[in-house]
């Protein structure tokens, strides 16, 4: 009783503070490796954001780096008022929105629909084999995912369009189009997480009562019914987490998928803030355009950052999950 | 899942109509399917859009002849408002369809109303018994979709194996090693295999280690500004400098162009961090506790009680982080300027496809010919690991991950 008691006044109060740092502030060597080293690559950077309300620091001219940085001039919101007066950053982020969207609307959905096929689906034979087939992409790299679709895509000899011109259709130029740019890689990105993202909901489904399909079976509900009134609305608050957490992570449209796809052909439709931000560090014409980039980068930070706080506030108050 | 193996032997009657059902749906389902092609793309060409609309019509004949016969054999037998009571759909489809689809041969801005015939799905299906039309359904969409996630494998694997020159689709044709035996000859590729066995060996034994170790204090509930560190390890995961800041960064480190570079800024994955706080939570105190009453430290506890125990998601987080280190071109293309002695594999093919081949091709001009199938047989020798290990991924996704992956 008397240590209860005892602990109950360690856990508040200054005093406890100090005690608890002398029981357990020997724990705190545990924390070093993962604090340096997400000090020195995730929270310098973020210093590094500076930048972006300076002008382009002089690299060449100055001894290291961040004297460079400190060197340059203050010019308050400028480089934002730049950026968002070029046509090509509001392209791009047109383009991220659009790209995530469909994403969103076309990818998301099909995971839960083939989780319930999956699920409902006798014979074992092709279950085994679609589940063997649907989780493979996954595990490749997009560098080796966009080699497969380029070649399978490709114009003059590749399977689709040979399929195409076998019905008699015109051959199309899928990655080099602006047409059908994003369609590549909507698709594309089906391809690689469709089947990865099934298991969620293939766990959920098998965490249902099953006596709850059993009863609306007695009842004589149909099959349809029964997905309809049982399955979904059974995994539905898992349905409404992965999408608000989705919808949080809008403003990354993929940069490996998207730069492994790229080609100057297709800038109008495919050129998302990733690859802006890229381009004008590494590829601009004459200098690097660090302050630029930090800006354009900056403000997609800032608006993912406020996107995923607001996804994972709003599924925790209404579903009760979270990220964190 | 119990299977229905009774079956009720059927007469032959009600065979015969069992029959005349499934060619109905199958009637119906390729007529649909040759509307979605005509009308989602107009730019086929016009002898084939001239058998696609004759193979309509036989099909939409088969199906009205079957229909009209049936209406004839229900009127006789319960009377004509019976049926209507029942069909409605099926008879408005069958006047509709009546007009609609002898006068869109004619005229080809009626093609659109031949979607009429969708009227006829709910009538057809509901002929069959409830769980055999979805079974049916289901293994239509299954076979599908394992071909869309086969057919592409297929193509490279035909693509790299064939001689040039002729037409690839699934199947290798005249088997060819020569692009194979190019690539598999190619010192700098192999390299590049060592440089990615390399990164993610040493990529996930630090990241593992560091956030095996940083996890332990965060499960602590009394620890000192528990609070504060979770918020320290969440601002990495939820915010970054962007793209500029961390080349600046990695050029003044003078990491730039060292293999370093690939393996350090993603050690700390806030994700794994995270199952591995939660799993330790779960890990009952008194364990530890008695362990310190046997005097033992911090240190020995947590490498000697905790993580033997949390081992099953420590192996889950050092797959993932694996799976990760390996398939990472983030940081290639970020980090990585001119020195491609450090490529690792998915960087070296990309850096690869993106070539010119006449360049390649200079002092030997036989790899222009072969070019599409070096390309391939690249792809291919980095599908080559993933294949390996992939049995085992299998068996331990289904076993361990998917029980794992609600929790987190």
């Amino acid at each position: 009783m008397v240590r209860i008691l005892k602990k109950e006044k360690q856990k508040t109060g200054k005093e406890s503070f100090r005690n608890q740092m002398k029981q357990h502030g020997n724990l705190f060597i545990f924390y070093i490796p993962a604090v340096v080293f997400s000090i020195l690559f995730a929270y310098i950077p973020m210093a590094g954001l500076i930048m972006a309300f300076k002008e382009n620091p002089n690299l060449l001219g100055s001894s290291s780096a961040i004297q460079g940085i400190l060197d340059a001039k203050w010019v308050g919101l400028d480089n934002f008022i730049k950026i968002f007066s070029k046509q090509e950053v509001l392209n791009a982020l047109r383009n991220t929105l659009i790209i995530s969207t469909l994403k969103i609307v076309i990818v998301f959905p099909i995971p839960i629909a083939l989780a319930i096929l999956i699920n409902e689906m006798r014979g074992k034979a092709i279950r085994k084999s679609l589940e063997v087939s649907m989780y493979i992409p996954y595990f490749l790299s997009w560098a080796t995912i966009g080699g497969i679709f380029i070649a399978l895509l490709n114009k003059d000899t590749g399977l689709v369009n040979n399929m195409l011109a076998y019905f008699g259709h015109d051959r199309v130029g899928f990655t080099t189009s602006n047409d059908t740019f994003r369609s590549v890689i909507v698709s594309t990105t089906a391809w690689k997480d469709i089947g990865w993202s099934t298991i969620t909901y293939m766990a959920a489904i098998t965490a249902l009562d099953r006596n709850q399909i059993e009863a609306a079976k007695i009842d004589g509900a149909s099959k349809w019914q029964q997905i309809r009134y049982v399955t979904l609305p059974g995994i539905m608050p898992v349905i409404a987490v992965m999408l608000i957490l989705r919808i949080g992570y809008m403003m990354d449209a993929g940069f490996e998928q998207v730069f492994v796809f790229y080609s100057p052909y297709i800038q109008a439709s495919g050129d998302i803030l990733g690859t802006y931000t890229y381009r004008l560090v590494r590829e601009a014409a004459l200098i690097p355009q660090y302050a630029l980039s930090t800006a354009v980068g900056f403000f997609n930070s800032v608006v993912a950052l406020i996107l995923v706080v607001g996804g994972n506030f709003i599924s925790k108050k209404f579903f009760n999950r979270g990220i964190w | 899942m119990i299977k229905n193996k009774v079956k009720a032997k059927l007469t032959k009657e009600e065979r015969i109509k069992n029959h005349i059902r499934r060619a109905m749906f199958l009637c119906l389902m390729i007529s649909l399917g040759i509307l979605f092609a005509q009308f989602i793309d107009k730019r086929f060409s016009d002898s084939v859009k001239r058998g696609m609309d004759i193979a309509f019509v036989i099909l939409w004949a088969a199906m009205t002849i079957e229909g009209v016969i049936r209406i004839l054999r229900i009127s006789k037998k319960s009377g004509f408002r019976e049926y209507l009571k029942f069909d409605k759909a099926e008879f408005l489809y069958l006047i509709g369809s009546a007009v609609i689809v002898p006068a869109s041969l004619f005229v080809p801005s009626f093609l659109g109303f031949r979607f009429i015939c969708i009227l006829k799905l709910p009538n057809v299906l509901r002929r069959y018994n409830d769980e055999n039309v979805f079974q049916i359904i289901a293994k239509g969409i299954a076979v599908l979709l394992i071909l869309f996630f086969i057919v592409p494998f297929l193509n490279v694997f035909a693509n790299a194996l064939s001689a040039p020159g002729q037409v690839i689709n699934v199947v290798p044709k005249n088997i060819d090693l020569f692009a194979i035996k190019y690539v598999l000859a190619d010192k700098a590729f192999l390299r590049s295999f060592g440089n990615s066995i390399f990164i993610t060996l040493v990529g996930t034994l630090i990241s593992v280690v560091s956030m095996a170790m940083a996890a332990y204090p965060l499960s602590k509930p009394h620890m000192p500004l528990r609070k504060t560190m979770m918020m320290f390890f969440m601002i990495v995961m939820l915010f970054s400098g962007g793209i500029a800041p961390n080349i600046l960064l990695m050029n003044s480190l003078g990491l730039m162009d060292t293999i370093w570079a690939l393996i350090l800024p993603s050690v700390v994955m806030v994700y794994y961090l995270m199952l591995l706080k939660g799993f330790y939570e779960s890990i009952p105190a008194e364990l530890e506790e008695s362990a310190k009453l046997d005097g033992a430290n911090n240190f020995s506890i947590l490498f000697k009680i905790i993580i033997p125990i949390a081992s099953p998601m420590i192996a889950t987080v050092s797959f993932f982080t694996a799976i990760s280190y390996w398939n990472n071109i983030n940081n290639s293309i970020l980090y990585v300027t001119n020195n491609k002695s450090i490529y690792p594999v998915p960087m070296y093919i990309k850096n690869f496809l993106g070539q010119n081949p006449m360049e390649v091709a200079m002092n030997n001009p036989t790899l222009l010919t072969y070019w599409d199938g070096i390309k391939m047989s690249y792809i291919l020798m980095s599908i080559v690991p993933i294949a390996i290990a992939y049995p085992f991924i299998f068996k331990y996704l289904k076993n361990d991950v998917s029980a794992g992956a609600v929790k987190g």
